[in-house]
């Protein structure tokens, strides 16, 4: 029964409307033809008629001319009569014309208001249903795309709990994927750390059992092949050393110390220090609007680990460093020819971000899905353990942001940094010295 | 009984009292209007017959002639319409019953009364024959040829055992000619109307498709239809002329 009231509701006020503009039109359509073909209208024009001939009569010399007239006036008289004749069919046909405009306008639009109301169920049944797989904990759920179809979402009520409902399952996927990779970077920490232990161990026995072998030759010839030995076992001995220091340095990474920033102004005095620190690539800055740190609403900030956004920028550019070599190296490029790092800040939905994107040969295919496991590297044995990626990652999401391959073709590489952009400026955010406030998270 | 007093007249005696003078006057006044609107309407009557004779049709050897058409040109109506210098058509159809079954005739009479020149242009044709032309300078002469006017209805040989007919005659306002004049007039005005009120406006193709279809329907609702309808059954005169 409520679903047919509002059928009942649109039918009566049809029939209301269609009565009104029947009466209406009704009115409007007789008036207007009983003007034009009023009797006195007719009457004044035999008058002229007559008038006409009389005139003949009097002036016989322009006869013709007054029954030129006299033909043309008599012509409209006619015509005048003709359609007085055909009034009541004329007046009907107008009101059958208007009456199907009118008919046709009220079918259009109630098929308008039935398509609306079908599609408003199948947008609620959908959203229900995006409502459920959210319930039952389904990653990305696309209530907007399958509530709204093609349609934009946010026009209408339902369109907004869509995209909420869509942004919330976009921000419970994002916190599920960030969680499982805290989960397993938790994971790889504990066992370099266990490793890294387990190596220090036998190192620091190694190297005291070695001073203790060269204590014990007496002639000065063998103390010397001795010592000429040791060195290169103890070479061994740093290198695995400074293995252990790399799992521990993986293992014990701080917490960021978070600290309101202008993310502009910052990465500029980092591209700054680091001008030339790379001689094959060229590092640049591009701020919009030419501002330095500006954005034209004010500048861009975010609260990060100064230090620590410098090290992840570091790691990236030298990665992009060392596969420009590797390229080309591997092509017989000149060595004067530079490649090129750029820095662009930007910002999104309650997001700042940085892309930092290279014109380098891309990353491999094979290890873009791993790209940010901790020991996945495309360099050779001996030259890097896989670590940096892993690191700047945990750095991201240790700031409550994300770490991103946007891009890579052999055109180039492009990885975004996103950080949670900092709320506005209020009052209690600063202390009573004025200083800004920090919190370790 | 007291001496002296009126004795009851007969009438009271059987149970009646006697009507007043005044009563009886008016019974009489009202019988006397009674009796002489009868005769009044006896010699109308009477006479009627000679003024509403039936239309006839005589069979001859290959046409069957209508004849004694009844004076619908003295109709009001008819008559209103003769003089508005438009074509008025007299359209007649005659059904006709016989021993070789149904037939079907009729011929057409068009008016047109020129008003500068103050004549009844008169045209007409019957189911054989050519069409004839003749101008009448007054209404008189015109209805007296109408009177007189023998219309072949009926061709071939079908007048031979006519049982019975019918004979219709529609009166049209005005001609088919007049008809399309006045639709291409009318769809004319109202494209001036639309023209005149949307000068300044740039209408698109569609609206323009739109209007010209507008003015197509409401022209074309002009059309033809008899004023007046007159339906007789004529009476059929035998081949020797001794019709009753």
């Amino acid at each position: 029964m409520n679903r047919l009231r509002p059928a009942v509701f649109l039918a009566t006020g049809l029939l209301v409307s269609a009565a009104l503009f029947w009466s209406l039109q009704r009115g409007l359509s007789e008036s207007w033809l009983t003007v034009g073909v009023h009797p006195e209208v007719l009457d004044g024009l035999d008058a002229s008629l007559q008038e006409q001939r009389r005139l003949a009569q009097l002036d016989p010399e322009n006869e013709a001319e007054y029954r030129r007239d006299f033909e043309q006036r008599a012509e409209l008289v006619q015509r005048l009569r003709v359609l007085r004749h055909a009034r009541a069919d004329v007046v009907r046909r107008y009101e059958q014309i208007l009456l199907a405009i009118f008919g046709f306008t009220v079918a259009l639009v109630t098929a308008g208001w039935l398509w609306r109301q079908r599609r408003q169920e199948r947008r609620l049944e959908s959203l229900r249903e995006s409502l459920t797989d959210l319930a039952r904990g389904d990653s990305e759920v696309r209530a907007g795309r399958r509530a709204l179809g093609r349609g934009v979402i946010g026009r209408d009520l339902i369109g907004r709990i869509a995209a909420m409902v869509e942004e919330t399952s976009r921000v419970m996927a994002r916190d599920r994927r960030r969680l499982k990779a805290l989960e397993n970077l938790s994971a790889w920490q504990e066992a370099a750390r266990r490793h890294a232990h387990e190596m220090r161990t036998p190192l620091t026995a190694a190297r005291l059992e070695l001073r203790r072998l060269e204590g014990l030759v007496h002639s000065d010839e063998d103390r010397a092949e001795v010592r000429t030995v040791s060195d290169g076992v103890a070479q061994e001995l740093d290198r695995l050393g400074e293995f252990a220091r790399r799992f521990t340095s993986f293992a014990r990474l701080p917490s960021p110390r978070r600290v309101r920033r202008d993310l502009g102004a910052l990465v500029q005095d980092i591209a700054a220090t680091f001008e030339g620190a790379w001689p094959n690539l060229e590092l640049q800055v591009e701020l919009p609007d030419g501002v330095p740190g500006g954005f034209g609403d004010g500048p861009l900030e975010a609260e990060v680990d100064g230090e620590m956004l410098r090290q992840v920028l570091v790691n990236l550019v030298d990665n992009a460093s060392h596969a420009m070599a590797s390229a080309a190296s591997s092509r017989a490029v000149s060595e004067d020819a530079k490649g090129t790092v750029t820095i662009r800040p930007g910002s999104g939905a309650e997001v700042v971000y940085l892309d930092v994107a290279d014109d380098g040969p891309g990353i491999d295919a094979s290890v873009r899905a791993r790209l940010f496991e901790p020991y996945t590297t495309t360099r050779g044995i001996g030259e890097g353990m896989g670590l940096g990626l892993a690191i700047c990652r945990k750095i991201l999401l240790d700031h409550g942001g994300e770490l991103d391959l946007l891009e890579t073709s052999e055109h180039g590489t492009t990885f975004r940094l996103t950080f949670p952009a900092a709320f506005p400026v209020k009052p209690a955010a600063v202390d009573s010295q004025g200083e800004e406030m920090e919190w370790e998270s | 009984m007291r001496r002296g007093a009126r004795l009851p007249g007969p009438a009271s005696r059987c149970g009646h009292r006697a009507l007043p003078a005044a009563v009886r006057r008016s019974v009489a006044l009202v019988v006397w209007a009674l009796l002489s609107s009868t005769l009044v309407s006896w010699a109308l009557l009477a006479s009627a017959p000679a003024r509403a004779q039936p239309p006839r049709l005589e069979p001859r050897a290959d046409v069957v002639v209508l004849t004694g058409l009844p004076p619908i040109l003295a109709d009001e109506q008819v008559r209103g319409h003769l003089d508005s210098g438009l074509t008025t058509t007299l359209a007649l159809r005659v059904e006709a019953r016989s021993a070789r079954g149904k037939a079907e005739g009729g011929a057409v009479v068009t008016i047109r009364f020129d008003l500068w020149d103050e004549i009844f242009h008169v045209a007409w044709i019957g189911a054989t024959g050519p069409p004839h032309r003749m101008p009448f300078e007054s209404f008189e002469r015109l209805e007296a040829w109408w009177r007189d006017l023998r219309l072949e209805v009926l061709s071939g040989s079908t007048g031979s055992g006519l049982a019975q007919a019918r004979l219709v005659i529609d009166v049209v306002p005005f001609s088919a000619a007049e008809a399309r004049d006045t639709q291409r007039w009318f769809s004319e005005t109202l494209d001036d109307a639309k023209t005149s009120s949307a000068e300044d406006t740039t209408t698109s193709e569609s609206i323009d498709t739109l209007g010209r279809t507008f003015r197509l329907m409401m022209a074309t609702s002009i059309q033809r239809r008899a004023i007046r309808v007159f339906r007789y059954e004529p009476e059929i005169v035998p081949a020797d002329g001794a019709g009753g």
